[in-house]
């Protein structure tokens, strides 16, 4: 199933220059900081949730439980791993990949598979800061994208002309078959250009 | 009348006429009592020759325009012609007498008059073909003569100020049954050979677009009645459908964000584009990228 293209060019306007071209340094940094503080705020919610837990339980007798370094270290770790997973393997991208209009891609322009999606959380974990390689390679791409095969593009939602849109294909809005603007006749027309590219 | 017969009757005889032979005159011409002889007809045979032959090669020097050489040749020739005429004018007694001496052995074994046959024919082949060409170039000084007269004519008449002060054009062409000419006319066949792409190739149609006045133009067009014609929720429906106006409205809308996040997305891909500046010109690298 796969969304149906459309014949316009439904990329932000502002954004159609760049669309698809592989991210920089800059936003792949921030969109990896919004993802950490999300992380931790999840962490933080669940730690106040077994906290509410304990408190129901214990009553008077209640105290904030302790969190260990290396629990907090493995916990961490754990749920930066499974969040990266999850979010790469059903959008292309987390949260901060979406604030900053990032979306990571296989080389050959298709979704991240589970296995891959899973290497490539683990390998941003145990070791972030390879993601500076990006500054120096030349197609932009970390180490970990070099070690599982992906790249990380602009990507601020729509499609180009005749394109379907990635965002569709995630959030599964449409499930048309993929006879985008086919005459009646069976011949595939191509999409007419209403942006004069 | 001698003395001794005096008193007789004597009856005188007519005088007997004494035969002498008919005198040749000096160019022998009454000979024979019949026409010139053969010296005559030689002598006149060749001078015919060098006449013509004289004639033609003055006449060819003579068409070299400003060739005082050829002038000179040709003035050289007519001479050695005129030398030879006169030459062969005062030769004639001295040839005729030749004639008239050894004419008789000559007509006894009839030479002289097969001679004379030929040269008789010779010559009468040459005054047909003379005839011919004179006859010829007659009629080509008649022709040029009058094709000078015409186009002198033609040249002192204005033939179009003739035509229009003289000819009531209006009368002629209401004489013409134009709906006759036109429904004999093949259109079809005419438009068949016409090669429109090319008709079109020779026309500029930025001047004629240029030339139409489109204001006017547009003003006779009843756009209203236009419309009338037009099915247009069919029409509507098939844009609709073809643009996929949901599926568009679906995708605008699935990444909404707000001027703020587009406002920190931009200034990202800046510095994104602005770290890789710096990188390829720290490794002096040049990959073609200008941003």
């Amino acid at each position: 199933m796969t969304a149906r293209a459309t014949g316009f060019d439904t990329v932000p306007k502002e954004a159609r220059a760049f669309h698809g071209e592989p991210a920089g340094l800059v936003t792949r940094t921030l969109a990896n900081v919004a993802d950490l503080v999300i992380v931790a705020v999840l962490l933080v919610g669940g730690y106040l949730g077994v906290a509410g837990v304990l408190f129901l339980r214990r009553g008077a007798s209640f105290t904030f439980p302790i969190v260990s370094y290396r629990l907090g270290y493995v916990v961490g770790f754990s749920a930066w791993v499974v969040y990266m997973t999850f979010c790469w393997r059903t959008n292309g991208r987390s949260y901060g990949d979406h604030l900053l209009g990032l979306r990571v891609r296989t080389m050959n322009g298709t979704d991240l598979g589970g296995i891959r999606a899973l290497i490539r959380a683990v390998l941003c974990a145990f070791a972030p800061l390879l993601l500076a390689w990006c500054a120096l390679s030349e197609e932009q791409r970390s180490v970990q994208d070099l070690i599982v095969g992906t790249h990380v593009i602009y990507d601020w939602g729509g499609s180009r002309a005749g394109e379907p849109s990635d965002d569709a294909v995630g959030m599964g809005i449409d499930v048309a078959p993929a006879v985008a603007n086919e005459s009646h006749d069976g011949h595939a027309q191509p999409p007419p250009r209403v942006d004069g590219e | 009348m001698r003395p001794r017969d005096a008193g007789r009757c004597v009856v005188m005889r007519e005088p007997e006429p004494i035969p002498i032979h008919d005198i040749p005159d000096e160019t022998g011409a009454g000979a024979t009592g019949t026409g010139p002889n053969a010296t005559e007809r030689g002598i006149d045979f060749l001078a015919g020759i060098v006449s013509f032959g004289a004639g033609l090669v003055v006449s060819a020097l003579d068409g070299d325009e400003g060739d005082d050489r050829s002038a000179g040749v040709a003035a050289f020739v007519a001479a050695g012609a005129g030398l030879f005429l006169e030459g062969l004018r005062a030769a004639a007694p001295v040839l005729g007498s030749i004639e008239r001496t050894a004419g008789p052995t000559i007509s006894s074994s009839g030479a002289a008059e097969s001679l004379g046959e030929l040269l008789d024919h010779w010559r009468g082949s040459w005054d047909d073909r003379r005839d011919e060409e004179d006859q010829r170039a007659a009629e080509d000084r008649l022709r040029a003569a009058f094709q000078r007269s015409v186009d002198t004519v033609l040249d002192q008449l204005d033939l179009t100020t003739l035509v229009l002060d003289h000819l009531d054009i209006q009368q002629v062409a209401s004489a013409v049954d134009i709906q006759a000419m036109v429904a004999d006319l093949d259109m079809d066949a005419l438009i068949g050979r016409l090669d429109m792409n090319r008709l079109l190739d020779r026309i500029d149609m930025d001047r004629l677009l240029d030339r139409i006045d489109m204001e006017r133009l547009t003003e006779r067009i009843d756009v209203q009645a236009l419309l009338d014609r037009v099915d247009m929720p069919a029409v509507a429906s098939n844009v609709i459908d073809d643009l996929d106006i949901p599926q568009v409205i679906r995708e605008a809308t699935a990444d909404t964000a707000s001027e703020g996040v587009r406002d920190v997305r931009l200034r990202g891909v800046e510095a994104d584009r602005a770290i890789r500046r710096a990188v390829d010109r720290l490794l002096s690298r040049t990959n073609g990228d200008t941003r």
